[in-house]
């Protein structure tokens, strides 16, 4: 239903674009026919805007009240089975190299409060385990985590948590702008996470009133970043304690490593959850290449420009290297109306080739210093 | 027949379209601006950059053409 609603405004803006584009190629055409530059603008306005408004589609936007209305039904029957059943141990967040299944990737809460974390063979992949006296559960926030994924284009289980630390924030502030900020602390085996004024807050403040999910198992939002680390670190992780401020605009979690398991193969590890999918390169990953390199280029030639005039006026006017670079150079198309010297041309080239080289290069020592 | 626009004209109109677009990308935030807006926000952003760059080159085309003129 909501899409046959949908579906007209996406057609009139569609339809608006063609309509703009065709009057601007009519435009064009007649600015070239009657000479008129007028014409010629208008045309070029149009044309573009027209293809401007078909080629940025609409967004799909939903409010944030939606988010918590279809998630907190299902929280609450979770924590109803797990109260009911008296599962009383906190939620562990077990990585992939610990099932049998690369793929699975679930959360282990054992029956008694303070139990140990399952040894490897004695995991299970249905819900309740009779061995380990605990139930096995896929994580709330497991989709999350796979769609953090997505939009960086990277897997957490060949990332570490320096790339964590470096990526969530601009993946939850910029990318999906779901925070205003998001800030990580790692103190030894332990991880605490600020994120501040979040579109998940209203969830987050419902999902306390259920004792099972929040600091157990956690909300979806909880649930994913805890997934993120799990894969990232290769090890068990549980959410050790969670604070909503009482305005409701901070949401503090901490989260710990339980024990520590090996790591099997880099390979089984990256084989996690649904069939993953690249997001294309955001334009602005390649633009320290795209601007760099032919500002360092640019500013390569203005330097082989001057070192040619140098050499010349040297072998041909025997210039002296200070008259060369300080003298005046009126009336040649050098001073560019506005008495332009060599030694400008020179700082010029120096400071476009030597920024141009460190834009290209800082991201690659970057990533360098990251692996 | 011919095209009544010069080069520089439509180096002048790039810069102009370059600054809405990239002035617009700023404000469409969904978050920190303009809600009702329903755009791809991150092709909007590639469009400006994209036409920014384009009116950079032709300014250093024009730059080149000041210094080669004897």
């Amino acid at each position: 239903m909501p899409q046959s609603i949908a579906k007209p405004k996406r057609s009139f803006s569609r339809a608006v674009g063609w309509t703009f584009l065709f009057c601007g190629i009519v435009a064009l055409v007649n600015s070239i026919i009657f000479a008129s530059s007028i014409l010629a603008f208008i045309g070029l306005g149009l044309a573009f805007w027209g293809a401007l408004l078909i080629y940025l589609r609409q967004e799909k936007y939903v409010k944030a009240m939606l988010i918590d209305s279809t998630a907190i039904s299902s929280i609450e029957n979770l924590d109803k089975i797990i109260t009911e059943l008296k599962y009383k141990g906190k939620g562990i967040h077990l990585p992939p190299e610990y099932f049998k299944d690369p793929k699975s990737e679930l959360v282990y809460i054992p029956k008694k409060e303070g139990a140990e974390i399952p040894l490897a063979e004695e995991t299970s992949e249905e819900v309740f385990s009779q061995k380990t006296q605990g139930m096995f559960i896929t994580p709330p926030g497991l989709d999350l985590t796979n769609y953090f994924e997505n939009e960086l284009g990277k897997k957490f289980a060949k990332a570490d948590l320096k790339y964590l630390q470096n990526n969530l924030p601009k993946l939850f502030m910029e990318n999906l702008e779901i925070a205003e900020d998001l800030e990580i602390e790692i103190e030894n085996n332990t991880f605490h996470i600020k994120i501040m004024n979040s579109v998940y807050k209203d969830l987050c403040s419902k999902a306390r009133e259920f004792s099972s999910i929040c600091g157990s198992v956690g909300c979806p939002l909880c649930s994913s970043i805890a997934c993120a680390l799990t894969r990232a670190t290769g090890n068990p992780i549980i959410i050790e304690k969670n604070n909503l401020s009482t305005d409701g605009n901070v949401i503090e979690t901490h989260y710990r490593i339980l024990g520590t398991i090996k790591r099997q193969t880099e390979v089984t590890s990256a084989e996690v959850s649904v069939p993953f999918k690249f997001a294309g390169r955001h334009l602005g990953y390649t633009l320290p290449d795209v601007v760099g390199l032919p500002i360092a280029a640019f500013g390569l030639a203005i330097l082989f420009w001057v070192g040619w005039l140098t050499w010349y006026d040297i072998t041909t006017w025997g210039k002296s290297l200070f008259l060369i670079f300080f003298g005046s150079r009126a009336g040649e198309a050098i001073s560019a109306g506005i008495d332009m010297r060599v030694i400008y041309y020179l700082l010029i080239g120096s400071v476009l080739f030597l920024s141009g080289i460190f834009m290209f290069f800082r991201k690659r020592l970057r990533a360098h210093v990251e692996e | 027949m011919q095209f009544p626009l010069s080069f520089w004209d439509i180096s002048l109109w790039l810069a102009v379209t370059s600054m809405i677009l990239l002035v617009a990308s700023e404000l469409t935030s969904p978050r920190y601006g303009s809600a009702s807006l329903l755009i791809n926000k991150k092709a909007l952003k590639n469009v400006a950059t994209l036409t920014a760059i384009i009116f950079l080159i032709t300014v250093l085309i024009r730059i080149y053409e000041i210094i080669r003129t004897p």
